[in-house]
């Protein structure tokens, strides 16, 4: 071989390295960027620094900017706790998403389009309706779990089902796997429909908003008992990347790298039920989260899981957050559902996906 | 060795492989030849590993593929598929380098590239390093994957014949064009001059003619036939295994037997 192309190999390799790092700084810093704009924005307006001093006093430490009680009210009170939710979400969705898509090998297995956010809210949504009286029975401690864990539920039951009638010979039908998610979603859908008939007024007014998704009305009690699920999905997704990066060759072939192929599979699937559905259960469904942004990613730097997964968790919590910005603005002074916002620029994003597919024949 | 012993593998109802022996050497390229639903592809999935057999023992180096680590043994051999499902846009060095997955926390970044190089080179496929996989050619495709496997067993790596490499390939020369199939197949057999155990499930049977060392002759789930070409390429023998009636000359100029169909 000649060293021309020795170094052209070499070239290539660097090339994509640098890439890479150069990806994810930006993701980090629009993250940066959407967070201090979506904490300062608003009737109540807080500068960076008064953010950043609001969040040293509360820790304890004192920072030359002014600020008064109001801003600090409004910070801790309301947009903090609501711009962490958005952040946990976004990041929850994508790197489920993305994590889904290596593990059915298509990057169209969204946790929304395939059934398992509204699987996840069908359980939730049983809970709120039908637990009222169950609430009241268990034990305080616990009360505050049921609905994650209810969601989680919901949602591990529906990725495995999806997975189960995808799945055949080690490979995954992509047409069956939408159609499953489509019968899944109706058949989800028509349980949350009962349910919503059968509710209250009042079970009925808090419903309605959650499941068109939302951030609003979040305090960090609430939040508390679905941090847990949710960041060690974040923490621990990344950590099967390359396992990932071997399974996109097909099952067998990963087999034949050395991977443990049904143990990681399992631990995938667990884990993004998980993070789906404790999101699901705070958030409500918000759609096309999942799917889009792993695509954004590997536009920009292919499908490399080590880089996709940590790149999607900065730009999934970081466009979360310039969602619920535009869902808290468009039609002030009222507030739109984020998951309608979503839904909107996500449906054209995939029809667009399905055109170019047929003109590239790759994803 | 990479070797089986006395093997039964039942899917279903139905017994797919019975009292089958066999073994790839170090060095040698052997082609397993039969009709659809032999159990070819069976028979690779069991000396892959992959596949359990029912009674009998699977074993490289004399140790039950069972007992070994997937890892270890991914490390000791690779399997081409017979056509790869990969459909997201990576670059073709990134689909080699995925090759590399076993040798994780043992090689370093500039071994993988390295031997990654070393593949592409090996496959004449250098200039296709920063192609995206999606947009290749299935001639194409199949070179970068050979890469792959060589990449993940350092075929480039000397050693005694005492530790051995294999290489164990799916009809890897179905839906190529001719200059494409000799090109993988030449692969192959450098491949075992440099001691490395190649088996290869072929359709072909005037490809496993010409380079194979052994011919093994599956039938019905048992082997029909053994041994080098010439031995095995007999009108009665594959009239038996593949009920069809042929001829059998000599290739021209490599003086291999040439089966012609009549």
């Amino acid at each position: 071989m000649s060293t021309a192309t020795a170094t052209e190999i070499m070239r290539v390799a660097a090339g994509r390295q640098r890439r890479a790092v150069a990806v994810l700084w930006g993701f980090g810093g629009l993250l940066a960027l959407a967070f201090l704009l979506s904490v300062g924005w608003g009737a109540v307006p807080i500068s960076p620094g008064q953010v950043l001093a609001i969040v040293a006093d509360a820790l304890g430490f004192e920072l030359p900017w002014d600020f008064g009680h109001r801003e600090e009210a409004v910070l801790l009170a309301i947009r903090l706790p609501r711009a962490c939710l958005g952040m946990l979400a976004g990041a929850a969705l994508a790197v489920s998403g993305a994590s889904l898509q290596g593990l059915f090998r298509n990057p169209l297995a969204d946790p929304a389009l395939i059934g398992v956010s509204t699987g996840a809210a069908l359980t939730a949504v049983g809970v709120i309706v039908l637990g009222a009286g169950l609430a009241t029975s268990i034990s305080s401690t616990i009360a505050p779990f049921l609905l994650p864990i209810a969601a989680f539920t919901g949602g591990l039951l529906t990725t495995l089902l999806v997975y189960r009638i995808a799945n055949r010979d080690g490979r995954t039908d992509v047409a069956t796997m939408l159609l499953a998610g489509v019968a899944l979603n109706a058949i989800a859908s028509a349980g949350i429909g009962l349910l919503v008939f059968i509710s209250t007024d009042q079970q009925l007014r808090d419903l309605n908003f959650w499941l068109l998704g939302s951030l609003g009305g979040i305090t960090w009690a609430t939040m508390l008992p679905a941090i847990p699920f949710i960041a060690s999905a974040i923490v621990a997704l990344p950590l099967f990347a390359r396992h990932l990066n071997a399974l996109l060759l097909g099952e067998k072939e990963a087999l034949h790298l050395g991977f443990h192929v049904e143990r990681t599979k399992r631990f995938i699937v667990i884990l993004a039920a998980l993070a789906t559905g404790a999101s699901v259960a705070l958030t409500g469904v918000i759609g096309f989260v999942g799917l889009v942004v792993p695509h954004l990613v590997r536009l920009t730097i292919g499908p490399d899981h080590r880089i996709l997964l940590p790149a999607s968790i900065l730009l999934g919590a970081g466009l979360m957050l310039v969602a619920d910005l535009a869902a808290r603005t468009v039609v002030l002074p009222a507030e739109l559902p984020i998951g309608i916002l979503t839904s909107c620029v996500g449906g054209p994003f995939f029809l667009w996906l399905l055109l170019r597919r047929r003109s590239l024949g790759g994803w | 060795m990479l070797q089986l012993r006395d093997i039964r593998v039942d899917l279903g109802q139905s017994t797919v492989l019975q009292g089958v022996s066999f073994s790839v050497e170090p060095g040698e390229v052997v082609a397993v030849l039969g009709p659809n639903g032999a159990g070819k592809s069976t028979l690779l999935a069991v000396l892959s590993g992959a596949l359990a057999p029912r009674t009998g023992c699977a074993s490289l180096e004399n140790r039950p593929l069972s007992k070994w680590s997937p890892q270890a043994l991914a490390r000791k051999r690779a399997v081409l598929p017979q056509h790869s499902e990969l459909a997201f846009s990576f670059r073709v060095l990134e689909v080699v380098l995925l090759g590399r997955s076993p040798h994780a926390g043992v090689s370093s970044r500039e071994k993988d590239l390295a031997v990654a190089k070393a593949a592409l080179a090996e496959t004449e496929s250098v200039h296709l390093a920063d192609r995206i996989y999606t947009t290749l050619s299935g001639g194409e495709r199949q070179r970068v994957q050979l890469a792959r496997i060589l990449a993940q067993i350092d075929f480039s790596e000397r050693d005694g014949h005492s530790v051995g490499r294999y290489l164990l390939l799916d009809e890897p020369t179905s839906s190529l064009d001719l200059a494409h199939q000799h090109a993988i197949l030449e692969t192959a057999r450098r491949a075992a001059e440099r001691g490395i155990g190649v088996m290869t499930i072929l359709h072909d049977i005037n490809l496993a003619a010409m380079y194979a060392d052994r011919i093994v002759v599956l039938h019905a789930g048992r082997i029909a036939a053994e041994g080098t070409p010439d031995e095995v390429l007999t009108e009665a023998m594959v009239h038996h295994a593949f009920d069809l009636s042929v001829s059998i000359t000599r290739h021209p100029t490599r003086g291999c037997p040439h089966v012609i169909a009549i």
